[in-house]
């Protein structure tokens, strides 16, 4: 059932993705920016929100007249940012939610992914906690709707002696005092939120944390444009001898008052305490057998540092050897250490590992960095596999990702495909390897560009091809021999196109300008990357 | 091709605006009817002591240290607070309140919201303080008028002894 709710959900986000894509390309699409967005809006959020300050009067009585002041005699600017401040703030909401549902769906949260999973649920109730009380500070009736009603719902809470609700009985019961300390906790969660923000980052090499510029201007004036049309104004002034009849409820922070008002105070207690408690543990449920991290191999791990920086996860370090691990020729260079605690077990560490080649002098591949259970000898192993049993006019071995189009759905005579945990995991040798064995291209393939499963996996492999990123894929493989087309689970149809296109390609031009006569041995100096 | 591609984000965009800015503010709530007024029941008054002060049997203050041998043992706990709410004659509340505080020593404190429609109501309102005795201890009896959207605090002064209405 949950199987079903998540497939049926990541199809939704890729058909989305499909037509952003198309509207605003890979690089543009805002629903592979979810999360830089929302930090993007939170910039927005505290620069508009340090402009208001300085127009609000912190107190109880002309807290309210501040407010009317900036939106209605200083509209140009003032209110422009109050409304920028307001959309601004709904706008991350509604992003770090799609951030939370795309993770959801497709899944990235299980195993050492857990961090940035679990690290985002407070975020979340901070920035709820951050609205809440800057609806209150407003002072209108929306304000006093939500003070009373939150002191309302807290104090269900068996563990409040006095109930809080009795400071807003009466206009004289709310004090400047109590008004001023809700300003400070308005201004110093947010400072809070940031602690967490490079939290939710931490465990991510490359982190994008920004959107790109097009997408972020786009936004921007998108907001401007909603804050001229659309200004945000307040309710009557608050009057605690008077009830509020109708509210103009801002949906995406205060869709839980209207709960209280249907349900028990209790039952909302239980909804939100039990959602967050299923959102914290979503990652262990259901538990799942981890599977093996990358490991390292002491002489063959040259210290080259490849792998640490393309470690996607900031799993892997560079230590001096100790006596245990000192080992053959490179005793006198540091050795990757992984940390178990962050490794997904994505392999590409072994596809930037340049001791990761199929061409040695010995009958047996190793590599310095390797996934015990999907190892450099058994990848070797399937590639020997897969070229023998090409049999069509024109031979093509697929390497893709298990994240991609499922790849038996791809066989057929003149195909033959091998999946990875990632695409990234792929050793550019084995490009070379395979064209020199049989194959007369390699078609590399994988989740969309901009949406790797495990973040940068095609990029790394875009870079490794186009000689922009260690290890390099030979100069002497032809570029016309190796096509990349990354596509999404849903793109079978596509990808199978694009493959018959190859094939097509690989017949109109002459038979594989890479020939055994190169010795099947690659250098020290080459294998170092 | 460029400018559909051109096209399609001002759509997107325009989307992205309608969203936000008709959900920041709609469809708006009705939190009450407009015919409606409400009653705050909220005060905070002390039960008298659960039990009486009484003396230590001289067995009793001989078995206790010499510095804690005082004459009276006078327990702590408070009574809980009996309210009752009539209107019209008919009961709209009707309930015994706990003292706070780990020892139960501190006030019972009251908050309730008691929605009626607007208009002239008989009040009946009545207190006691302390759970085991009979009849009720403080009484209000009135006529009242409720304006549609007005809220009535209606609290206890412990010093005055008498409710007051707000």
């Amino acid at each position: 059932m949950l199987k079903l709710f998540q497939d049926t959900g990541h199809r939704a986000f890729l058909f989305a993705d499909r037509l952003a894509n198309v509207i605003f390309g890979p690089k543009w699409n805002p629903l592979y920016h979810l999360g830089t967005l929302a930090f993007f809006f939170f910039y927005i959020v505290l620069v508009s929100g340090i402009y208001i300050y300085i127009f609000y009067d912190t107190s109880v009585v002309n807290a309210y007249t501040s407010v009317e002041y900036m939106t209605h005699e200083q509209w140009y600017l003032a209110g422009v940012m109050r409304s920028l401040h307001r959309y601004a703030s709904d706008a991350m909401v509604a992003t770090m939610v799609l951030h939370l549902l795309r993770g959801f769906f497709s899944g990235r949260y299980h195993g050492a992914r857990w961090f940035s999973w679990t690290t985002g649920i407070p975020m979340l109730v901070m920035v709820f906690a951050i609205g809440i009380t800057g609806y209150w500070l407003v002072w209108d009736q929306l304000g006093q709707f939500i003070a009373v009603r939150t002191s309302e719902w807290i104090d269900w809470l068996p563990i409040i002696a006095e109930p809080t609700a009795r400071n807003f009985l009466t206009n004289t019961s709310i004090t400047d005092l109590f008004f001023r300390l809700l300003v400070v906790t308005h201004l110093g969660l947010p400072l809070m939120l940031l602690g967490l923000m490079l939290l939710h980052v931490t465990r991510l090499n490359y982190a994008k944390i920004n959107p790109p510029a097009g997408l972020a201007i786009g936004c921007t004036a998108a907001l401007v444009v909603l804050s001229l049309v659309k200004p945000a104004v307040s309710h009557e002034a608050a009057d605690l001898s008077t009830l509020p009849t109708q509210l103009n409820l801002d949906w995406f922070y205060l869709f839980i008052y209207p709960l209280m008002d249907r349900w028990s105070m209790g039952t909302v207690w239980a909804l939100v305490g039990g959602g967050l408690l299923l959102l914290v543990l979503i990652p262990w449920m259901p538990p799942k057998r981890r599977e093996p991290v990358a490991v390292v191999y002491a002489d063959d791990c040259s210290g080259c540092n490849l792998c640490v920086v393309d470690c996607p996860y900031e799993a892997i370090r560079l230590e001096a050897r100790t006596g245990g691990a000192s080992a053959g020729r490179y005793q006198h260079l540091p050795i990757a250490v992984v940390d178990e605690s962050k490794c997904v077990s994505c392999g590409i560490c072994t596809g930037s590992c340049p001791s990761s080649t199929p061409f040695r002098q010995t009958d047996e591949v190793r590599t310095g960095i390797d996934m015990p259970h999907k190892n450099i000898q058994d990848l070797h192993a399937a590639t020997r596999e897969a070229l023998a049993k090409l049999t069509g006019q024109t031979k093509v071995l697929v390497y893709g990702c298990d994240h991609g189009v499922e790849m038996s759905k791809l066989m057929q005579a003149e195909v033959a495909m091998i999946s990875l945990p990632c695409t990234g995991a792929l050793p550019p040798s084995f490009i070379v390897y395979a064209l020199r064995h049989g194959a007369d291209g390699v078609f590399l393939t994988g989740c969309r560009s901009g949406d790797c499963f495990h973040r940068l996996g095609n990029d790394w492999v875009d870079q490794r091809v186009t000689h922009h990123r260690k290890p390099y894929l030979k100069r002497s493989a032809p570029r016309q021999r190796v096509r990349r087309y990354w596509a999404a689970a849903s793109d079978h149809k596509q990808l199978v196109n694009e493959i018959e296109s190859f094939c097509q390609s690989l017949r109109d031009i002459s038979p594989p300008s890479v020939k055994a006569e190169a010795q099947d041995v690659v250098p020290d100096s080459e294998t170092r990357g | 091709m460029k400018i559909f591609q051109y096209l399609g984000q001002a759509f997107w965009y325009l989307l992205f605006i309608a969203f936000i800015g008709y959900f920041s503010t709609s469809p708006a709530y009705t939190f009450m009817e407009p015919d409606q007024a409400l009653i705050k029941l909220a005060f905070n008054h002390a039960g008298k002591l659960k039990l009486p002060c009484r003396e230590f049997t001289a067995e009793e203050l001989a078995a206790k240290p010499k510095q804690m041998r005082i004459k009276f043992d006078c327990p702590r706990e408070r009574s809980p607070v009996y309210v009752i709410m009539k209107v019209d004659g008919k009961p709209f509340f009707d309930k015994v309140i706990s003292p706070s505080g780990l020892a139960k020593d501190l006030s019972s404190p009251l908050y309730e919201r008691i929605p009626l429609k607007a208009g002239q109501y008989h009040l009946y309102l009545g207190m006691r303080d302390h759970i085991d005795t009979e009849g009720l201890d403080y009484e209000f009896e009135g006529t009242i008028t409720l304006a549609a959207s007005q809220i009535l605090v209606i609290g206890f002064d412990s010093d005055l002894k008498e409710f007051t209405f707000e």
